[in-house]
């Protein structure tokens, strides 16, 4: 009964999206225009920011896991996942993979329509939710342009959970426990750059596991960093929506970024 | 209120700069003010991290486990061990400061560790009746009542005076070491593991041609990469293949894929040529036929260090690319090119691994292949087909003597059979009843031949001949359900072992348990040595040999006398629990040992291998009944048909397709997602087709390890096993599993 339940949960969700998305991007694109935030109370001295070499990723989801275990993230949640296309015709085909995780955007279309105010961009660069506040209505799910943002319908792999569902993780500032009592079930969750990993002078998990060593993160605020001098190269996701994500890209499907690559990013994980 | 404030002594050493600033500035901004401190903070109350090895495959790569207040809640790459940074001394301090990598599977573990499907207690089976479908009726023992049960059917066998009516089979590397002392204590000569179903046929050829096992290229260092029917980048076993082949594109190599398929590595390749299956050995010859006829080839290395060249290159004479055109099918225009960028483009490497190897002519072609690299005098050196020696851990402190009696599947036969035996043919004389003696009772520890040699259906048959099978597993495997007594298993964070593989320099890491056995089993070495104790096996001074060994004291004692010189404390003290020698990679290690590299074979009786790497096409080919070559390989999200009851890497991959050309779908009015009928004389499967230009028009294909009948919920019933499609076949010379050699058409269900 409750997996029916949750099944239409979800499917009204993928439709609410379909039909929202739809005019999203317009509405991103205005609201971008009208509403120039500055950057004039930013006194920090780190931009976090990454870049990946889509020529170095070998599409080997070792980042998607590393992700998983370091957020416990349940069923068919992704902070980060791998796009896979094949294209071309034989003798001469084509094999691309494109990591994608939270753009940490300067101008996050999720942060607008946020009703509790659950959604922030840290002056660090990072997009954060705050759990206890988040209201779970997903407002932010469907105003992300790059699928970023999933909800925590609080399913785990195994029921009941295994040891290692159920234990402490970090996220943020803050140790959770996949529990009904815990803010993070039963709202929005993504990728923020293993925040709580940062707080440790680590990685974020994706950086640390790539086995093409396909990602650099670090200072943007830092001309000297290497993370800067790839930025200077790079491109991004759907720039034409003036999101201005800190998430980047360098290699392939450099020449491929206008309106088709838009259209091949999915909602969801 | 931040708990989370540690910071790991083995991250200090890379990233130095980046840390100084974000260490303080990341705690700092993120106690600000965006994000208060709750009150209900989880207080986490005991956290070490504990390195150790990963055990998902047989690679071995570093990794450093967190255990929070007991639980498994994170594992991460540990800069200190090799594997997972450089297989060269060099580059692992290039490499070092980007840290180390680890692969989905390895980080997947914890969910393995901790999958509610695992075996947890002893099971014995109360029906007689065995099949695949056939329910054992498992009964719960003891661990004290299966050890009983196991060590008397062992007594009965040493009473009887034929203890070699025992066999074992194991994973590789798992715990070979003590189930040899175990067998030879016990006095049977029937030790086999993995190694004849994966790479023998590699390995085989470079030791016939290079005189080593198992050379690894410094990929980051060469101009120019030439791989056959090895795919790298997604069957990755060392966790830093990806990496250095990558730094080594980079750097300015290129890199040529040969493979039937467009895998993941081609799909990084300048470019893939789609080669005919078992035909490499082809396109090797007439590589070195261009190389030559063009003195192209490094005339200085070879007048100096090999032998057999003035003949090779008479063999060569007629290997030209019109030749090999006819065979493999890729342009002759295309070899020329090939051959000339190869023998240009110095240092060079060609390497193979099980594409052409698990075909009935692989031996050839492997030698054929690795030949290329001594035409080019690109052996040992920077950027060449390394000479690599396995660090040597000291001898086993256990004084055994082998069993002077016939092995069962006739190793001996077999003139380039590896020591971990036959499983092909242990598996023909016990369905044949044909072996030299009968056999009565097997363990298989980690192994799964059900699904793991070519043809399951005998496979199964064989198996139920023996009278008493003893499996130790995680899972109720295929084979398990064809056991008499399961026992469970441990996962790498449970066991304990050294590692020493998979590098070009010495060094040896500690396998170590992060938790103890999640359900008080013993591992299973510990199973080994505590029915050698119990069946009071004696040494050659006629002592208990495993009286007052346990597996830390025989680890101790090995690496006390290996060069290393250490003891298993310090071992365990050192950071990231691994020990790398001083020494660096050494070169031209041929030139201090006056080795020479051979062209041809004639130092021993010939028998059926030939002097030079003749090409003869495989033996099972495509006819008109069955007219498509079919293929099979691995992918990253899984390793062989072990790991596919694991959620996450379900996730990933939860079944295999048939994948097919598009324009082969299309002669045949299929399309993409149709439910197929795969059919070989051997048996039959269902699929599902996949269309991608990625594969060759006469050849299907699909990833290996799925179709399980045994497992749990995530594997179960999960995609279609090409080992119901495959006949019995070994490799004569080497005794390879020929898991690659099948034949089939396909019908719309």
């Amino acid at each position: 009964m409750e997996d029916k339940k949750l099944t239409r949960k979800k499917l009204l969700i993928t439709s609410l999206l379909g039909t929202l998305g739809l005019v999203a991007g317009e509405l991103i694109r205005s609201s971008n225009n009208i509403e120039e935030e500055s950057d004039k109370d930013d006194d920090s001295s780190v931009k976090y920011g990454m870049v990946i070499d889509l020529d170095r990723c070998i599409g080997c989801n070792a980042c998607t896991i590393a992700c998983k275990q370091e957020n416990n993230t349940p069923p068919d949640m992704n902070y980060n996942v791998v796009i896979e296309r094949e294209e071309g015709e034989f003798p001469h085909p084509k094999k691309k993979f494109l990591p994608r995780i939270c753009m940490q955007c300067d101008k996050p279309p999720c942060v607008k329509v946020c009703p509790v105010g659950a959604t922030k961009k840290l002056n660090n660069g990072i997009v954060t939710i705050d759990y206890e506040k988040c209201i779970g209505c997903r407002y932010c799910m469907t105003a992300c342009p790059y699928g970023a943002r999933s909800f925590d319908f609080g399913e785990n792999y195994n029921t009941p959970p295994n040891s290692f569902e159920s234990t402490t993780y970090a996220e943020y500032d803050q140790f959770y426990k996949r529990d009904k009592t815990m803010p993070a079930l039963n709202g929005v969750r993504k990728c923020h750059y293993c925040s709580h990993r940062l707080a440790e002078g680590k990685l974020p998990a994706c950086v640390t596991a790539c086995l093409g060593k396909a990602r650099t993160f670090g200072n943007l605020n830092d001309p000297e960093s290497e993370v800067s001098k790839l930025a200077s190269k790079s491109w991004s996701l759907k720039d034409n929506l003036g999101t201005k994500p800190r998430t980047m890209y360098i290699g392939e499907w450099k020449e491929e970024r206008g309106k088709r690559c838009v259209n091949q990013i999915v909602y969801g994980g | 209120m931040m708990t989370l404030n540690k910071t790991f002594k083995w991250f200090d050493c890379n990233r130095r700069e980046f840390l100084v600033g974000t260490a303080a500035l990341g705690t700092s901004l993120l106690l600000g003010d965006s994000l208060k401190p709750k009150a209900d903070s989880l207080r986490v109350g005991e956290e070490v991290t504990i390195p150790t090895c990963c055990h998902m495959c047989g690679g071995g790569t570093g990794v450093i486990a967190t255990v929070r207040d007991g639980v498994v809640s994170k594992l991460e790459p540990n800069v200190d061990n090799p594997i997972g940074v450089c297989n060269t001394s060099t580059g692992y301090y290039e490499n070092s400061k980007y840290g180390a990598a680890m692969c989905p599977r390895g980080l997947s573990a914890i969910m393995s560790l901790y999958d509610p499907d695992r075996i947890k207690k002893p099971m014995l089976r109360t029906n007689p009746k065995k099949g695949i479908s056939i329910d054992p009726e498992w009964q719960e023992i003891s661990w004290e009542e299966a050890l009983e049960i196991i060590q008397d059917k062992l007594k009965k066998l040493l009473d009887e005076n034929r203890p070699e009516a025992l066999i074992t089979f194991s994973e590789n590397s798992l715990f070979t070491d003590v189930q040899r002392d175990f067998c030879h204590l016990f006095g049977t000569p029937n030790v086999s593991f993995h190694t004849n179903i994966c790479s023998v046929t590699r390995k085989s050829a470079a030791k016939s041609v290079l005189g080593v096992e198992e050379p690894l290229g410094d990929y980051q260092h060469c101009k120019f990469m030439l791989l056959f029917g090895w795919n790298p980048l997604s069957a990755v076993k060392w966790a830093h293949l990806p990496q250095i082949i990558l730094n080594g594109k980079q750097n300015g190599s290129k890199l040529v894929v040969i493979d039937p398929r467009f895998s993941e590595t081609a799909a990084k390749a300048d470019k893939w040529l789609p080669i005919l299956p078992g035909t490499d050995g082809a396109l090797a010859l007439a590589l070195a036929h261009v190389i030559v006829k063009e003195n192209l080839h490094n005339e200085r290395f070879i007048n100096d260090w090999t032998e057999g060249f003035k003949e090779y290159k008479e063999f060569l004479t007629d290997k030209t690319p019109e030749w090999a055109e006819k065979i493999c099918g890729i342009p002759s225009d295309e070899i020329q090119i090939l051959a000339r960028e190869f023998a240009s483009n110095q240092p060079a490497i060609a390497d193979v691994w099980v594409g052409p190897g698990q075909q009935s002519n692989g031996f050839n072609a492997s030698r054929a292949i690795f030949l290329l690299n001594v035409l080019v005098g690109n052996v040992d050196q920077p950027g060449g087909m390394m000479l690599t020696e396995e660090f040597k851990l000291g001898n086993s402190p256990i004084q055994t003597s082998q069993s002077k009696t016939k092995r069962f599947d006739g190793l001996e036969n077999f003139p380039f059979g590896h020591r971990s035996g036959v499983y092909v043919e242990a598996i023909r004389h016990l369905y044949h009843q044909s072996g030299p003696y009968p056999l009565e009772v097997a363990f298989f520890t980690m192994s799964n031949p059900v699904l793991s040699l070519p043809n399951s259906n005998i496979v199964v048959d064989a198996l139920k001949k023996l009278n008493f099978i003893v499996v130790i597993d995680n899972y109720i495997s295929e084979t398990a359900l064809l056991a008499d007594l399961v026992l469970p298993g441990t996962i790498y964070m449970e066991r304990s072992g050294l590692v020493t593989r998979g590098t070009n320099w010495k060094y040896v890491a500690l396998r170590q348990p992060v938790v103890e056995p999640l359900f008080g089993q013993l591992p299973e070495v510990d199973i080994f040595i505590e029915l050698a104790n119990r069946l009071e096996l004696k040494d050659i001074q006629g002592k208990v040999a495993f009286k007052d060994i346990s597996y830390e004291d025989y680890m101790d004692y090995r690496l006390q006398k290996s060069d290393a010189g250490i003891t298993l404390a310090e071992l365990k003290s050192f950071s990231g629990a691994v020990w790398r020698s001083n020494e660096e990679t050494q070169f031209e290690k041929y030139k201090l040992r006056n080795n020479k590299f051979h062209f041809s074979i004639s130092t021993l009786d010939l028998g059926n291998v030939d002097k030079f790497p003749v090409f003869r096409q495989r033996k099972w080919m495509p006819d008109s009944n069955y007219p498509f070559y079919l293929i099979s390989w691995k992918h990253i999200s899984h390793t062989h048909s072990r790991t596919q009851n694991n959620p996450y890497l379900s996730e990933l991959k939860n079944q295999n397709f048939l994948y097919i050309n598009p324009e082969t779908a299309k002669s045949l009015s299929f399309n993409d997602g149709d439910r197929i009928r795969v059919n070989s004389p051997y048996g039959r499967v269902t699929a599902t087709l996949r269309i991608t230009p990625g594969i060759h028009p006469k050849v299907l294909g699909t990833e290996w390890g799925f179709g399980h009948k045994g497992f749990g919920k995530y594997a179960k019933d999960k995609g279609f096993s090409v080992n119901h499609l495959n006949g019995l076949l070994s490799d004569e010379i080497t005794g390879q599993a020929l898991h690659k050699e099948i034949c089939v058409n396909i019908e719309k269900l």
